[in-house]
Order: structure tokens, then C-alpha cells, then sequence
């Protein structure tokens, strides 16, 4: 009995100390690692352009627009707009619960969205005005072989048909030098360049990914040895891409109406 | 415990310790010890440097850890005080990693799981660091984080060449080469080592009486 006693104090005091320096380092390296994920997401968005976004401030160069479910504009981040509107739309979005608190536009993130049913979510679309060249970039989230994968795409409105123009995805857990090559390999995300998401008839499409390209406007190689992942891909761009059809197309509407 | 009348920091037997898992006793290729994740992430050079090093560091802590309390760890415990050691390891390095090497640990942290269950630390503290000093056992850790990195770079190197034409990222092939596509997927692994291990045993003859 003695000795089982011994035992039990032993894990006692093994188990509280382990805790104790885990949740001291936690609290120390939580903020850091908080701040690095952030900026890891903003360069991951900017990543999507061209040119990899170099020389761009998220904060100063991206304007954020936020979309509703059925892909009308809920709320539009302007040079002028101040923190009280902001803080009216996270308040209006906090409320739906989930232990989802947005504190600033960047935090918008489809990862927290699919808490909600279809018909609650919010869709973030960044709106980039570089030194040259204005994008759109929208983010699509989907299943990998593991685990989540999402994407960053990169829309430019060329003459009332909108155009890939990069690419940048990202992955939770897919294999390295699989599946993890939608994020690593340049070559397969520069695939994606110049690829339309209509067809000629004006019927939306989206870019296929394929084991053998035959359409090349519409189509790209898939990562052999990673065909889960790649068909993951695929599905993320037509579905992804699909809630933000009724404002590009309104934009794009738009464009040829001021002509 | 013939070592401990001799106080040596580096001495012959230390070094030994170093280089001993490295080809004599190495965990993955003499041991087969941590085979699953040796063939699961040696697709290509960085991610397998990133692994080599994440067990290094596990394998060395927890076996200077477990030295240290070897003698107030309960015998019919053990295995959970020492799982709590290298659990609680783990979390250190990827919580230091997402603050300071946050690039590094965007690659690493799937991997992270895999060290928990990677039978070579379970395997040192229980072969050495439990009978042995802290200083002593440190060293074996390395050596045998070390020996593991070995064989994971030897793969990685021939199997991303072979299968991409690429090294750690970049082209050193030549565009006519048409990258080897069954090199990149995990049944090469397998014929890889199996290879390894064949050339290891065939050079060094101690190793053939081992099996």
C-alpha cells in the first residue's frame, strides 16, 4: 500500500510539473507564434499574385471585401472606413456563436466558416491594387488525402472574362513530395496561369486538374503519385471558386457596361 | 559501472557513443527501428533534414531527462513517466519552433506526431538512458538521432535525384533525364532500404552474425 501510495504522489508531481513548464512556455511563445501565423497568412494571400506579391504591404496594398452566402457584398473595406464599421460587422458575425471572434478583417478565415451552415457563412475576397496591376483574389478550401487544403487564387478581369493569373495553395497535412507538392512545386502552380473560368459559351468551368490535359485553357497536369490530393484540388476549384460567381460576375458586368 | 571511475567528456567510449549508431548499430538499417517514418518523409532532402534534426533533439533531451531520474522512476511506471518526457519534448520544440522558426515549423508539424511514436526514442530511454549517466546518455540520444538522419538523407538524396531530377529543391539534372516517377512513391522506400541495408552488410561484415 505504501508503495502504490509512492506511486500515485510520483505521477502527481511528474504530471504538475510537466504542465506547469508546458503551460509557462505556452503563455510566453503563444503571442509570437499567433503573430507569425498572421503574417504567415498574409504573405500566403499576397503569395498568390504573379510576381509572389513581392513589395506589397497587406496592410497598406489589400482592401478586404466580405460576401454573404449568396455572394452579395455585406461589407467593403475602403481607404476611409473606419473602426466602428468594422466593429459593427464582427459584432453582427461574432454573434452567431461557435467560439468564432473576429477582432480584425484578416482573421476572416473559411477554416472558422465551416462551423456554420452553408447559408451563415461569410466569404472573404482580397481586393489588391499593386503598382501595376489590380487583382482580385479569392480563397477556396477543400479535402485533401489528410487533412484540409485551401487556395488562394488570384483573379484578373481581362476584357469581361476573368483569368487565373496565380495560384498559391497551402495544406494541413499532405504528404512531402506527394501531395504536398501543390504548395511546394512552382511548376505545378504556375500551371494554373492564364487558365479561364468560363468556357466559350460562358458556362462556368473552373480549372480541372487531370492526368492528361487536353483542354489547355481549362486544364492542368496532376501530381502523379498524389492522385487523392490532386482530384482534391480539382473539386476545390470548381466548388470553391462557385460561391464568389455572383460577384465576379457582377464586377465583370460591370466592367463592360462602362465601356 | 565501469565508466563511472573515468570522467571524461569526450573521451574514447563517448566518442563511440557518437559513432557507433551511425553505421555498427545503426537504429534504422542494424535495429530496424523506426522504419515507418524513414520511408514516409524521404520523398525529398528537406523534409527529411527537418525530421532528422526534430528526432536529434528529442532523442538527446529525453534521454538526458530520463538519466537524470533514473533512479526515482518507479519501475512499473516507467513507460508512462518516460512517454510523459518525450510527449512533453515534443510540445516544447513545436511550440519553440512555431515562435522562432515558424517556417520550419509549418514543415514540421505533421512530422511532429511521428516523433512521439518513433520506436528509436522509446527505444534509447529504454536500453540506455535508464542505466546509464546523463552526460553518457545525452550522447547516445544524439549518436542515435544522428545514425536515424544518416540513413534519411542517404534515401532522401537518392530518391529525390532519381525521382525528380531536383536536389533540395533545385534542378542538378538535366532536362533529357525524365524523372524516375516510381522513385517518389512510398513502395520505393521499401526496395530502397532493403538495398541499404544490403550494400551496409555486404561492406561491413561484424553486422552479418548480428542477424
Amino acid at each position: 500500500m505504501q508503495k502504490g501510495l509512492n506511486i500515485y504522489v510520483y505521477v502527481l508531481i511528474m504530471t504538475g510539473i510537466t504542465a506547469l513548464v508546458l503551460s509557462f512556455l505556452y503563455n510566453v511563445l503563444d503571442p509570437i507564434q499567433a503573430k507569425n501565423k498572421e503574417e504567415a497568412k498574409k504573405k500566403s494571400i499576397l503569395a498568390a499574385l504573379p510576381d509572389g506579391g513581392t513589395g506589397l504591404d497587406f496592410d497598406k496594398n489589400v482592401k478586404v471585401v466580405v460576401l454573404d452566402a449568396k455572394g452579395k457584398v455585406k461589407f467593403e473595406q475602403k481607404a476611409d472606413t473606419k473602426q466602428e464599421e468594422s466593429d459593427k460587422l464582427f459584432a453582427e458575425l461574432n454573434k452567431r456563436g461557435q467560439g468564432v471572434k473576429y477582432a480584425k478583417l484578416v482573421d476572416i478565415d473559411l477554416s472558422l466558416e465551416e462551423k456554420f451552415p452553408l447559408d451563415q457563412r461569410i466569404y472573404p475576397v482580397y481586393m489588391v491594387e499593386g503598382k501595376s496591376a489590380k487583382s482580385t483574389i479569392v480563397v477556396v478550401r477543400g479535402n485533401g488525402l489528410w487533412d484540409k487544403i485551401w487556395g488562394y487564387i488570384s483573379l484578373d478581369n481581362k476584357e469581361g472574362k476573368w483569368t487565373v493569373s496565380g495560384v498559391n495553395f497551402e495544406h494541413k497535412a499532405e504528404t512531402p513530395g506527394l501531395g504536398a507538392e501543390i504548395k511546394d512545386s512552382k511548376d505545378f502552380k504556375d500551371e494554373f496561369k492564364g487558365k479561364q473560368i468560363y468556357d466559350n459559351g460562358g458556362k462556368y468551368v473552373s480549372v480541372a486538374v487531370v492526368k492528361a490535359p487536353k483542354n489547355k485553357n481549362w486544364e492542368v497536369k496532376s501530381i502523379s503519385g498524389a492522385t487523392v490530393t490532386s482530384v482534391g484540388v480539382s473539386e476545390m476549384m470548381i466548388r470553391g471558386i462557385s460561391y464568389y460567381l455572383p460577384y465576379l460576375e457582377k464586377v465583370s458586368g460591370k466592367a463592360d457596361g462602362g465601356k | 559501472m565501469a565508466t563511472d571511475t573515468k570522467v571524461s567528456v569526450l573521451g574514447k567510449n563517448e566518442r563511440k557513443l557518437i559513432t557507433d549508431p551511425i553505421d555498427d548499430n545503426n537504429p534504422v538499417t542494424v535495429q530496424i527501428l523506426g522504419v515507418c517514418s524513414a520511408l514516409a518523409v524521404t520523398s525529398q532532402v528537406y523534409p527529411a533534414l527537418i525530421m532528422a534534426i526534430g528526432v536529434t533533439l528529442v532523442t538527446a533531451f529525453s534521454n538526458l531527462v530520463t538519466s537524470m531520474l533514473r533512479k526515482s522512476i518507479p519501475s512499473s511506471i516507467r513507460m508512462i513517466v518516460q512517454l510523459l518526457i518525450v510527449a512533453a519534448l515534443v510540445q516544447v520544440v513545436e511550440m519553440l519552433l512555431g515562435a522562432f522558426a515558424y517556417s520550419a515549423y509549418e514543415m514540421l508539424s505533421v512530422f511532429i506526431g511521428l516523433i512521439i511514436t518513433n520506436c528509436i526514442v522509446m527505444g534509447r530511454l529504454e536500453a540506455y538512458a535508464m542505466a546509464n549517466k546523463p552526460w553518457q546518455s545525452f550522447l547516445d540520444g544524439i549518436g542515435n538521432g544522428l545514425g536515424y538522419g544518416f540513413i534519411l538523407i542517404i534515401m532522401a538524396v537518392i530518391r529525390e535525384i532519381s525521382g525528380k531530377g531536383s536536389f533540395m529543391g533545385w534542378k542538378v539534372l538535366p532536362s533529357w533525364y525524365i524523372p524516375n516517377n516510381l522513385m517518389v512513391l512510398p513502395c520505393a522506400s521499401l526496395f530502397l532500404i532493403g538495398v541499404i541495408i544490403w550494400v551496409q552488410r555486404a561492406r561491413n561484415q561484424k553486422l552479418v552474425d548480428v542477424s
